[in-house]
C-alpha cells in the first residue's frame, strides 16, 4: 500500500508499507527525493495485553485473571504442604508434648542440640551416613561421567537406544521392589549369586546379615538402580556437542582418547561442575549415587544397625517412631542447615573458578 | 554423525565396547527375569531350589492368586485408584501453574517463581509434616495420596521450560479475536503440549505407583494400603503365614497347596513391575528432553 501526504506545497510525503518500510520526502520543485527505509518491531499483543501500566494493580489482576488464578491451586498446595511445615522447625527449640501443641509446649533454647551431641549413638551413626556418603560419592560420580563418554563412542545407535532403555528401567522400579529382588537373588540357600559362589568353591555368605557388608552392598544395589539414570543428562549433553569439532580433531590426526579428553570432557565440563556443587549440598544425606533414605529404610535389618544407621533413618526411628518430636526435628534441621551452607559455599566456590554455580 | 574408517582396531574397540554394555544390559535386566520366571512356577516345587531363568513347572497359580486373595486385590484397586487420581490433579495443578508463571511480563512472576523455587532447598523435614498431616486430619484418609503430592518443583520447571519455548503467534491471533487465557490454554496450548504431558505424567504416574513410606507412616487402615507398602509387609515383616492363610481363603480344591509365600511375593513383585515396563520405552525420547532442561534449570 502506498500512503501520500502533501506536507507543504512543494513537498510530498510518501509512505509505503510493503514488501519494506520506506517513507520518501520528494521535492516537486527541484525533483529530489530523500528516502528513509525502516523497520517496526509490531508490539506483541501478548505483551500489550499483559503490560497494561496504566490500570491500577486490581485492573490489571481483573485483566489477567485467569493466569493468576491458574496459579492459585498450586500457590495454595505449596503453602500449606511445604511453607507451614517450615513453621515446624520451632518444635527443635521446643520440649514438644503432642498433647500441649506447638504452641503450649516449653521453649528449651538449644537444649535439643545439646542432647543431640551428648547422644552415643550420633557419633556412630553420622560416621555410618558419611562413610556412605563417600562411597556413593567415589564410586557413583564418574561411573554415569565414564559410561556416557565410552557410550558417545559406540556407532551402532541401535545398540545405544537399547542400552539405555535397558539401564534405567531400575531407575523406575521403587526401592521396595528393588530391595525384594536383592533379597532373592541373595538369598543364602536359593540365590542365585550364592549358588555361583558356591559352584566356584568360595563359601556362601548371608550378604544381608554382614554388618561389615551392608556400605559396598547398599551402595552397589543405589549404583545397579540409579546408574542409567544418572548418565542421561550426561549423554543427552554429550550430543549437542558440536561435531564439527570431533571432524576437526580427526583431520587434525587426534587420537580417541586425545578427542576424548580434549573435546568431549570439556564438553560436559559444566553439567560436572553444576553436579558438583549440588553434591556438595548433600554430602550427609548421600552425596553421589546413594541408597538415601528408601534405599536404607529396606534394606535395614537389626543385626547390621551398627552399620547400617544413617542420620534420616535415625530421625524417622528415634523421632518418628519413638515419637521424640523435638528430637528429630532439631537432628534434621541441623542437617538441612548444614547442607544449604556446603551448598551455598560450593556455588561461590564454582562461580569463582568458572562461572558455572547454580545460582 | 561422524565416520570412522573400519580398520581392525575400531572393529575390535567396537565389538569390546559392545560387549561391555552388553554385559552392564544383562546385569541390569537379568534380576528381573529372576523374579519374572520365580512367579510363573509353582509355589511348592520352588521351595529350596534355585531358579536360573526357566521357570520351575509353568503355571500362572500365582497371579491368580493375587487376584483372589482380598487384601492383595484390593492394594491394587487402591494402587491404580491413587495413580489415575493423584497424576491426573497433580498435572492440573503444576500444568495451570507453569503456563502462568511462562507468560513473560507477568507482573510478580519473579515473585511466584521465587515461592516455588525455595522449597526444593528448604524444608520443614519429616516430623512437622508428619504433625501437619495429623492436624489437618489427613490419617487414614484417602486424600493424604493426593493433597500433599500436588505440586513438585521439578515437574514444575520442565513444564515452564516446555511453555516457554511454544511461540507467542499460536495465542495471539486467538487473543486478538478476543479469547480468554481459559479459552486459550485449553483449546490451543494443551494440543500443542502433548510431549510435555507425556513426560510429566510418566513421573508422577511413577512416583505415585511406587510410594509405599506416606502410607506406612499415615495409614493404618489396611484397606486403604497401596500395593507397594502390602508388597513391603510382605517382604519385611514375615507375614508369610499369615498371607498364605488368606491366600487359601477364596481358593478352591487342589490349588490351596501349590502356593506358596515366596511364590505370591514374587507374583506381587511383577506386578509392582510391569505396568511401567509397558509404559517407560515408549516415552523414553520425551522425557530424556525433560530430564536434560530440569536438569540444567537446577
Amino acid at each position: 500500500m502506498i500512503f501520500f501526504y502533501l506536507c507543504n506545497e512543494n513537498n510530498i510525503a510518501v509512505y509505503i508499507k510493503y514488501p519494506a518500510h520506506i517513507v520518501a520526502f520528494i521535492n516537486i520543485k527541484s525533483k529530489e527525493v530523500y528516502c528513509i527505509m525502516f523497520q517496526i518491531k509490531a508490539p506483541s499483543t501478548l505483551d500489550n495485553r499483559i503490560k497494561t501500566r496504566n490500570s491500577s494493580i486490581l485492573k490489571y489482576i481483573w485483566y489477567n485473571k485467569w493466569l493468576y488464578a491458574f496459579m492459585l491451586p498450586a500457590v495454595l498446595a505449596v503453602f500449606i504442604f511445604s511453607y507451614i511445615p517450615m513453621w515446624g522447625i520451632i518444635i527443635a527449640f521446643q520440649d514438644f508434648e503432642p498433647l500441649k501443641g506447638i504452641f503450649h509446649s516449653d521453649f528449651v533454647g538449644l537444649h535439643n542440640f545439646k542432647v543431640i551431641f551428648d547422644n552415643p549413638d550420633f557419633a556412630r551413626n553420622l560416621r555410618n551416613t558419611l562413610g556412605i556418603s563417600l562411597l556413593g560419592f567415589t564410586f557413583g560420580f564418574p561411573l554415569p561421567i565414564i559410561l556416557a563418554i565410552f557410550l558417545n563412542e559406540l556407532t551402532s545407535t541401535k545398540f545405544k537406544r537399547f542400552f539405555q532403555t535397558a539401564s534405567y528401567l531400575p531407575h523406575f522400579i521403587s526401592w521396595v521392589t528393588v530391595a525384594g529382588i536383592m533379597y532373592t537373588l541373595m538369598d543364602y540357600n536359593t540365590g542365585i549369586i550364592n549358588k555361583i559362589i558356591s559352584t566356584l568353591g568360595i563359601e556362601r555368605v548371608e550378604f544381608f546379615a554382614e554388618p561389615s557388608l551392608f556400605w559396598p552392598l547398599s551402595v552397589g544395589i543405589a549404583i545397579w538402580k540409579e546408574l542409567g539414570w544418572a548418565a542421561i543428562i550426561y549423554i543427552a549433553t554429550i550430543a549437542s556437542i558440536d561435531p564439527e569439532l570431533y571432524e576437526a580433531a580427526i583431520v587434525d590426526g587426534a587420537g580417541r582418547y586425545k578427542r576424548m579428553i580434549h573435546i568431549t570432557l570439556p564438553g560436559i565440563a559444566p553439567i560436572i561442575s553444576l553436579s558438583l556443587v549440588l553434591t556438595a549440598g548433600s554430602i550427609f544425606s548421600g552425596a553421589g549415587i546413594c541408597p538415601g533414605f528408601d534405599g536404607v529404610f529396606n534394606l535395614y535389618n537389626a543385626v547390621v544397625s551398627e552399620y547400617a544407621e544413617t542420620i534420616d533413618y535415625w530421625v524417622y526411628r528415634e523421632g518418628l517412631m519413638r515419637t521424640n518430636f523435638s528430637f528429630g526435628t532439631s537432628v534434621g534441621l541441623l542437617f538441612s542447615v548444614i547442607n544449604l551452607t556446603l551448598l551455598l559455599c560450593a556455588n561461590k566456590i564454582a562461580n569463582k573458578i568458572n562461572d558455572s554455580g547454580l545460582f | 554423525m561422524i565416520i570412522q574408517k573400519s580398520t581392525l582396531k575400531e572393529t575390535i574397540f567396537q565389538t569390546i565396547l559392545k560387549s561391555v554394555f552388553g554385559l552392564i544390559s544383562i546385569i541390569t535386566i537379568y534380576p528381573f527375569l529372576n523374579i519374572l520366571a520365580r512367579s510363573l512356577s509353582t509355589g511348592k516345587e520352588l521351595v529350596g531350589k534355585s531358579v536360573f531363568i526357566v521357570p520351575v513347572m509353568a503355571t500362572l497359580e500365582n497371579y491368580k492368586a493375587i487376584f483372589l486373595n482380598s487384601m492383595l486385590s484390593n492394594a491394587l484397586m487402591m494402587s491404580l485408584l491413587r495413580t489415575s487420581i493423584g497424576t491426573l490433579c497433580h498435572l492440573i495443578v503444576v500444568g495451570f501453574a507453569a503456563y502462568a508463571c511462562s507468560k513473560r511480563g507477568l507482573k510478580g512472576k519473579r515473585l511466584f517463581m521465587l515461592y516455588f523455587m525455595i522449597p526444593m532447598y528448604f524444608s520443614g523435614g519429616l516430623l512437622p509434616s508428619y504433625i501437619l498431616i495429623n492436624s489437618l486430619h489427613l490419617r487414614n484418609n484417602f486424600l493424604v495420596y493426593i493433597l500433599p503430592g500436588m505440586f513438585s518443583t521439578f515437574n514444575f520447571l520442565i513444564m515452564v521450560t516446555y511453555f516457554r519455548s511454544l511461540p507467542d503467534s499460536f495465542e495471539e491471533s486467538a487473543i486478538i479475536d478476543g479469547a480468554s487465557y481459559l479459552k486459550v490454554f485449553f483449546k490451543i496450548i494443551l494440543p500443542l503440549s502433548a510431549p510435555i504431558i507425556a513426560t510429566i505424567t510418566l513421573f508422577a504416574a511413577v512416583s505415585h505407583w511406587n510410594s509405599y513410606f506416606d502410607t506406612l507412616i499415615y495409614v493404618s487402615n489396611l484397606k486403604l494400603y497401596t500395593l507397594q507398602p502390602i508388597l513391603y509387609s510382605i517382604i519385611r515383616e514375615a507375614q508369610a503365614s499369615a498371607i498364605l492363610e488368606q491366600a487359601k481363603y477364596g481358593m478352591s480344591g487342589e490349588r490351596k497347596t501349590t502356593v506358596t509365600s515366596e511364590s505370591i511375593r514374587m507374583a506381587t513383585m511383577c506386578f509392582t513391575i510391569i505396568p511401567i515396563l509397558c509404559v517407560y520405552p515408549f516415552l523414553q525420547k520425551y522425557f530424556i528432553k525433560g530430564v536434560m532442561i530440569g536438569g540444567i534449570k537446577g
